[in-house]
């Protein structure tokens, strides 16, 4: 790959930054594949992240929609409940081989500063997670977890409080410390090299899911769909299928509402082109180019922008970009529950609705996979809260007074 | 080369539009002749947290890009010799790379900063500027390498801004003898060096090394801490001032 997908990527940053991605970029070319570091990585995704993860017939729901057979990917088997600690291994093993100390890294629900957090305790790093002060306040399991690893937790006063603030600061630490840091960026975008480099960690949900289904049907689907955020899950398990004939679909949050900062469709909804960042792609903004802010019940898919190459995929056409709204995911949710047994987290269960309707309108024969990006036990206190208010507060009440 | 210009940075509408026709009218009254504006934006990533605040409160107290255009009207006429505008790349993305150029010229504005758009990766803008007519300042660091440096200067710029420290801006600098020999590989251009300056000795250390002394959060500081805009950024002025 290179700098650019189309007309999206590039390395749009202050001068100080130049050097530290230059050395991140000689980094990834020399040691990614050098025999040692895949043996070490491989060993780790096996051992540590518990790789494969299963593809698995979902046999009721299936039946229950009457269309194509519907395959789920668990990535939510992975260690720390989420693909995310692909990238996470991947680049703090890649910093240890750098001679790094000392990894940092954004974090938004706190899924990626938990993997990071993991990975730098099994690694033997320092880390710290910087996070904006909004999710601190509506995250606190995840700050307690990443405590527990062994990482300091930077809250982030600025902006919006939020994941982009979370970015600023963390590459603002990053230049201060770059000599024994490395950031450790946790989805698809930035500026060059991350869009490859997360890209790289997590082609290996396609990879595994391309020679499992094979290995299931002997034919490869006819669809596969993910949930998009930043797109790290999604150009990870779509990678190994760009060059097949397969319909690949990405979904992203469609909120509360199509309104300004109701939801955080940035190709299926109001998005435009921008630079911010450090890198060109779609975003949600205004008319003068300031972001705007966004909204969806799961935390990691209120971003306002998306990683270049699913914004290149997007403009091809390659990748069809959909909605799922808040009461959707929810749904999904309860059903997989109900029907498969499986907890999904709120990010995927946006997968999960779209690929329910689209397997309905499936033939028998015809196959559909969707990505589990994560599973379900970390957002409780969202789920619980919307699903089972009154027993979960008088529950709360309840513990608070010990 | 004795003496040395004092640039002046204000946040456009922090924390309302008086406060920076205020501050500006005090610091052209204590006789600093460059001023540089910065239009705010969302995501200042090379801001630190004192200007990343002041955009936000801009931003929230109503500042529009649209009215970027009646600030720099306003100080033009307190006699500054230099206006400079600063911002981050997605806001002349959005309005148009050559119509912001053709803007700012067109508004009498000496030169643009942006700090998202390093060489290679401008999309053209200081080529374009060129053409145009204006100065778009490329930003040097001291960590930039002897061949970033070299293809800076292989585009001739008549401006440079140059931070002094690796980082971002808002915190003490001392002017090492690390930070003027790199001051002096820059030699040529007009150098406008900055990022923590808050003092006079700092100022008078510069003399010699860079055409003029970039005083920014210092200043964002001193208008924040009351509503007497003039006479803080009057003081807030006069510790940064070299006596001869």
């Amino acid at each position: 790959m290179g700098k650019y997908f189309g007309s999206y990527g590039g390395q749009y940053v202050g001068e100080v930054l130049k050097p530290a991605l230059g050395e991140l970029e000689q980094a990834m070319t020399d040691i990614i594949p050098s025999g040692e570091f895949q043996r070490e990585y491989q060993y780790l995704l096996k051992h540590f992240a518990g790789r494969p993860t299963p593809l698995c017939f979902a046999e009721n729901l299936t039946k229950m929609m009457g269309g194509a057979k519907i395959y789920i990917k668990l990535e939510g088997m992975a260690q720390t409940g989420a693909h995310k600690i692909n990238n996470a291994l991947g680049q703090v093993l890649l910093a240890k081989y750098m001679g790094k100390t000392h990894v940092i890294a954004e974090t938004g629900a706190g899924q990626h500063g938990v993997a990071t957090a993991a990975a730098a305790a099994k690694l033997g790093l320092e880390c710290t997670v910087f996070m904006g002060a909004v999710d601190v306040k509506r995250q606190q399991p995840n700050v307690f977890l990443m405590k527990q690893f062994g990482a300091e937790v930077s809250t982030v006063q600025e902006g919006s409080r939020t994941l982009k603030d979370a970015v600023n600061a963390a590459l603002k630490q990053w230049v201060e410390d770059s000599s024994r840091t490395s950031y450790v960026l946790g989805s698809a975008l930035g500026p060059y090299p991350y869009p490859d480099l997360v890209r790289t960690f997590q082609e290996v949900i396609g990879r595994e899911t391309r020679s499992q289904i094979l290995e299931a049907e002997g034919t490869l689907p006819q669809q596969v769909v993910a949930c998009c955020g930043g797109g790290s899950n999604a150009v990870g398990i779509f990678s190994a299928f760009l060059d097949d004939p397969v319909s690949l679909t990405a979904v992203e949050a469609g909120g509360r509402g199509t309104g300004r900062g109701e939801h955080a469709q940035r190709m299926s909804g109001q998005g435009e082109m921008g630079i911010i960042e450090g890198y060109k792609s779609f975003f949600l903004q205004d008319e003068e180019g300031q972001v705007l802010h966004t909204h969806s019940i799961s935390a990691g898919l209120d971003y306002p922008g998306i990683g270049p190459q699913l914004a290149y995929l997007g403009e091809t056409g390659r990748v069809k970009f959909t909605r799922a709204d808040d009461r959707q995911a929810l749904d999904a949710y309860q059903l997989l529950a109900r029907k498969e047994g499986l907890l999904c987290a709120l990010e995927s269960a946006h997968a999960a609705a779209v690929t329910l309707t689209l397997a309905s309108d499936m033939d028998k024969k015809e196959i559909i996979i969707m990505n589990m990006s994560g599973r379900g036990e970390k957002d409780l206190f969202i789920t619980a809260r919307e699903l089972y208010w009154e027993q979960w507060q008088q529950f709360l009440l309840q513990e608070a007074k010990g | 080369m004795s003496t040395i210009e004092i640039m002046a940075h204000l946040v456009m509408g922090f924390p309302r539009k008086e406060a920076t026709t205020e501050s500006a009218r005090a610091l052209a009254d204590r006789g600093v002749r460059i001023l540089e504006l910065q239009i705010p934006f969302s995501d200042p990533t090379a801001d630190g947290p004192v200007n990343t605040r002041a955009c936000e409160t801009s931003l929230r107290e109503g500042f529009r890009v649209a009215h970027a255009g009646e600030y720099i009207r306003s100080v033009q006429e307190m006699g500054f010799t230099e206006v400079h505008v600063m911002t981050y790349a997605n806001i002349p993305f959005r309005f148009g790379f050559d119509r912001y150029l053709r803007t700012m010229k067109d508004l009498g504005v000496t030169g643009v900063i942006v700090p998202d758009l390093p060489i290679e990766d401008d999309e053209g803008f200081y080529a374009s500027a060129g053409i145009i007519g204006i100065d778009a300042l490329p930003v040097a660091v001291p960590n930039m390498g002897a061949s970033r440096i070299k293809l800076m200067q292989g585009m001739n710029p008549n401006r440079i801004y140059a931070a002094l420290r690796e980082g971002v801006t808002g915190r003490s600098t001392g002017i090492t003898d690390d930070a003027k020999q790199f001051l002096t590989s820059l030699a040529g251009p007009k150098i406008y060096a900055g990022f923590g300056i808050s003092s006079a000795e700092q100022v008078s250390d510069l003399k010699g090394y860079a055409y003029a002394a970039v005083i920014g959060s210092h200043i964002t500081r001193a208008i924040a801490s009351g509503p007497d805009w003039y006479d803080q950024v009057s003081r807030a002025i006069e510790q940064c001032m070299p006596d001869t």
